[in-house]
């Protein structure tokens, strides 16, 4: 089971759930009906709880996710990393089309017209990696590749008529590589990394 | 669908409101009119001027573009026009929750949470449940409507003016702040047409409590706050607000389940509930709104996002709310209307056959977009890569047959409104006598 | 409640004051000051003069009618002044307008009457939304964000 398929057993799980606690409800209505001040007592103890409890797991989970988060602290930047510059633009993205096997790769990623995505999808089709690429600011983007193959970079920002079509191919080979093609990063850049820029200057 | 929604909720409340106070009516049918022309100047803009810069319009986007300057000033003022109508609306509630509720303070139930039992020997009571949509609608909308002018004014001067440079990452966060929280009030201003509904069709009074009012109060904070994560993935974002971003998203769900959904269920919970087909609507769209909201906070977490932020996934929570969430309080609203007032009824069949035909649909419909969001398939696509389009075949299938249950609806409604008997007002208050008298 | 008169008025008197110091500050910087701050820290400046005109706009409605109806004409004012307001601090002009003190001055006359108009406008249409547009009306300033394109003087 791919993770794709666990996201959605999960909601369905979740969904279903939540559904059958309703038809319940509404089928209650079949029984012998009850005052309402009778209901409304006992009933208030649930809301009570329920407020506490719903409180504490979704905190937890707020904890638990924490650690997955892919916010790049300025130190991580600063890790070895293959530095990669990523331009995109209406509607193709400027960079390399090979990159090493399991070697840390910091794609730094603008854009020098409107606002696009940049998305990593792997060989087997499934969203592995994203960020936004913006004109006049840099997203930093640490990806590690594990597996050779195909892989395709998607625009996921609406940015125009061409959107659609906005893609470009990349392969990913165990071979050592060639030297990577040096490119000048864009004129108007203000690099920033995920800590460092402060966006209402 | 937004705009449309967000429009009959604005009818909705008002004509609630109103039942409490007295509202200027020309000034509401101005507050229409603003929106209706800006909703024309949209259209001009993209079906004439061919503007597709999206009704998301990230600047630099609208002006750079291959369609004529003029379609992006006609839309950009198109937008200033429906702000501009919406503002209106907002103070409107706001002023009239002030005036019938005795203040902020009396609108926000203050007393009535911190001074319980001098309020209550005073012999107060505290405002309606519909009193709290409308003091969060108008207090957070007039918070957006001004983010929104902030925004429309720099766009429409940049227009005019292409000397003039805008942060754009300044304007991604207030075209995110203004956007969810627009979006997102639709919801919570209809949640107003099932405290008032809801006790008619199941002939009990919706209680007010301390917990349904610290509720609101939450609500109304955090409706401001969870936009955050529209920006998950632009990392310059300072990573605080990223923490509190998935934080107050998550939190957003504490009222909604604990407050509306729970008082929504008590009321029903061994009821003589008449499942009528406003009954029915009404009911069926508390749980759009919760599927939805599960949608939602699996998408609110930061590490999901990474797979699911502009993937089908968002459309698929958002057409949950709106389908099966707002659209389903709003028919279910105009159905106990046509009920109480029609001489006929609507027989199982009819309702068995509505009821199948539109959610079952719905499901499938919906379904597809979660499926193609889990596989990676990006939103806004024209041709979408595998496996897009086999599950907008699929889709297409369960659009059409929900909207042959819409127009099966539809007629139903019709036959209702034709065999009129009385012109009366649904008011639970009356109405519960009534029904008493009838049983 | 009877003492709490004198207080209320003497509170609305100091707002006046208070709202005419800021005020007055505001309209006559074009005359003090020659040189060119940045733009947000100029920004900034305007948000302070709104600030200040529209406490003594309160200062000014504090004789208005209890609220008990609403004056429904109130509204477009209290709309469409924070857009003139707004369109008012044109980003690629500061240039110029630093040149020109009278002109400066008369922009500055203008942002400061649509505050106060606004602010007065919303407290008139019911009483107690004079409050939030103030806030709003500071914060929307502060946050004006464009600047003329680089090169561009």
């Amino acid at each position: 089971m791919d993770a794709a398929e666990k996201l959605l057993l999960t909601f369905i799980i979740l969904a279903a759930v939540a559904a059958s606690v309703f038809v319940a409800v509404g089928w209650s209505t079949r029984l012998p009906e009850q005052e309402q001040a009778a209901v409304q007592h006992r009933g208030y103890v649930i809301p009570g709880r329920w407020f506490t409890g719903i409180t504490l797991f979704l905190l937890a989970v707020f904890v638990g996710t924490i650690p997955f988060f892919p916010y790049l602290a300025a130190a991580a930047a600063l890790q070895p990393a293959e530095k990669v510059p990523v331009i995109a633009q209406q509607f193709a993205f400027i960079m390399p089309g090979q990159f090493p096997l399991n070697r840390r790769i910091l794609f730094e990623v603008t854009s020098r017209d409107v606002n696009h995505g940049f998305g990593i999808y792997n060989p087997e089709g499934q969203l592995i990696a994203q960020t936004q690429a913006m004109p006049d600011y840099v997203n930093y983007l640490a990806v590690t590749f594990h597996h050779p193959g195909h892989y395709i970079v998607r625009c996921l920002e609406y940015c125009g008529v061409g959107h659609a079509v906005m893609e470009k191919d990349f392969t990913v080979e165990g071979a050592p590589p060639a030297p990577m093609p040096m490119m000048q990063p864009p004129s108007t850049n203000n690099v920033g990394s995920s800590n460092e820029s402060n966006p209402f200057e | 669908m937004i705009v449309a929604l967000a429009v009959c909720a604005l009818g909705g409340l008002w004509f609630l409101i109103r039942r409490h106070i007295e509202l200027s009516r020309p000034l509401a049918v101005l507050a229409w009119a603003l929106i209706m022309l800006g909703v024309v100047g949209v259209i001009v803009a993209t079906l004439v001027g061919r503007f597709g810069g999206l009704y998301t319009f990230l600047y630099p986007l609208p002006f750079h573009g291959n369609w004529p300057g003029w379609s992006t000033g006609v839309f950009l003022i198109g937008l200033v026009l429906v702000n501009v109508g919406w503002m209106i609306w907002c103070l409107q509630m706001l002023g009239a929750v002030l005036r019938a509720f005795g203040g902020l303070r009396g609108a926000l139930a203050w007393d009535y949470v911190w001074h319980r039992q001098a309020f209550q020997a005073a012999g107060r009571q505290p405002p309606p449940p519909e009193a709290f949509p409308a003091l969060v609608a108008g207090f957070d909308g007039l918070i957006a409507g001004m983010d929104a002018t902030l925004l429309g004014v720099s766009l429409l001067v940049r227009w005019l003016d292409p000397r003039v440079v805008i942060n754009p990452f300044w304007a991604k966060n207030l075209t995110y702040f203004w956007a969810h929280t627009f979006a997102n009030l639709i919801i919570y201003m209809l949640a107003a047409l099932i405290y008032v509904g809801l006790p008619y069709a199941t002939r009990r009074s919706y209680h007010i409590s301390v917990v349904l009012v610290i509720g609101w109060w939450s609500s109304m904070i955090f409706i401001l706050t969870n936009y955050f994560h529209h920006l998950y993935m632009d990392f310059v974002q300072p990573g605080i607000l990223q923490y509190f971003g998935e934080l107050s998203s998550y939190l957003t769900a504490v009222p909604v389940t604990a407050v509306t959904v729970f008082s929504a269920l008590m009321p029903v919970w061994q009821s003589r509930t008449r499942w009528t087909l406003g009954a029915i609507f009404l009911y069926s769209g508390l749980i759009g709104w919760v599927v939805g909201g599960i949608g939602a906070e699996i998408d609110a977490s930061v590490p999901f996002n990474l797979h699911l932020h502009n993937t089908l996934w968002v459309p698929a929570h958002f057409h949950t709310y709106l389908l099966g969430g707002c659209l389903l309080f709003v028919l279910g609203w105009v159905f106990l209307l046509l009920e109480s007032r029609s001489a006929r009824e609507t027989s199982g069949i009819m309702r068995g056959t509505i009821v199948a035909l539109s959610f079952g649909g719905m499901i499938v419909f919906l379904l597809d977009f979660y499926f193609g969001g889990a596989y990676g398939v990006p939103r806004r696509y024209a041709t979408e890569p595998a496996p897009g389009p086999i599950l907008a075949q699929i889709a297409t299938v369960g659009a059409a047959i929900m909207l042959a249950g819409f127009a099966l609806a539809f007629a139903e409604g019709l036959r209702l409104r034709w065999s009129r008997a009385i012109d009366r007002p649904l008011w639970p208050g009356e109405l519960r006598e009534e029904a008493s008298h009838e049983g | 409640m009877k003492d709490n008169l004198p207080r209320k008025r003497m509170v609305n008197v100091g707002m006046g004051i208070l709202g005419v110091v800021i005020s007055l500050d505001g309209l006559t910087m074009p005359f003090r000051s020659h040189e060119m701050t940045t733009i947000p820290v100029h920004h900034l400046l305007h948000s302070g003069m709104a600030a200040g005109a529209g406490l003594l706009a309160m200062a000014l409605a504090a004789n208005l009618p209890r609220r008990d109806r609403e004056r429904g004409g109130w509204v477009l004012p209290a709309v469409l002044a924070p857009v003139a307001g707004l369109a008012l601090m044109w980003p690629s002009e500061y240039a110029y307008l630093m040149g020109h003190h009278w002109l400066h001055f008369l922009d500055h006359l203008g942002i400061a009457l649509c505050s106060l108009l606004a602010v007065f406008a919303a407290q008139a249409y019911v009483r107690g939304l004079g409050w939030p547009t103030l806030v709003y009306q500071h914060l929307e300033r502060s946050q004006q964000s464009g600047h003329p394109a680089a090169g561009d003087g």
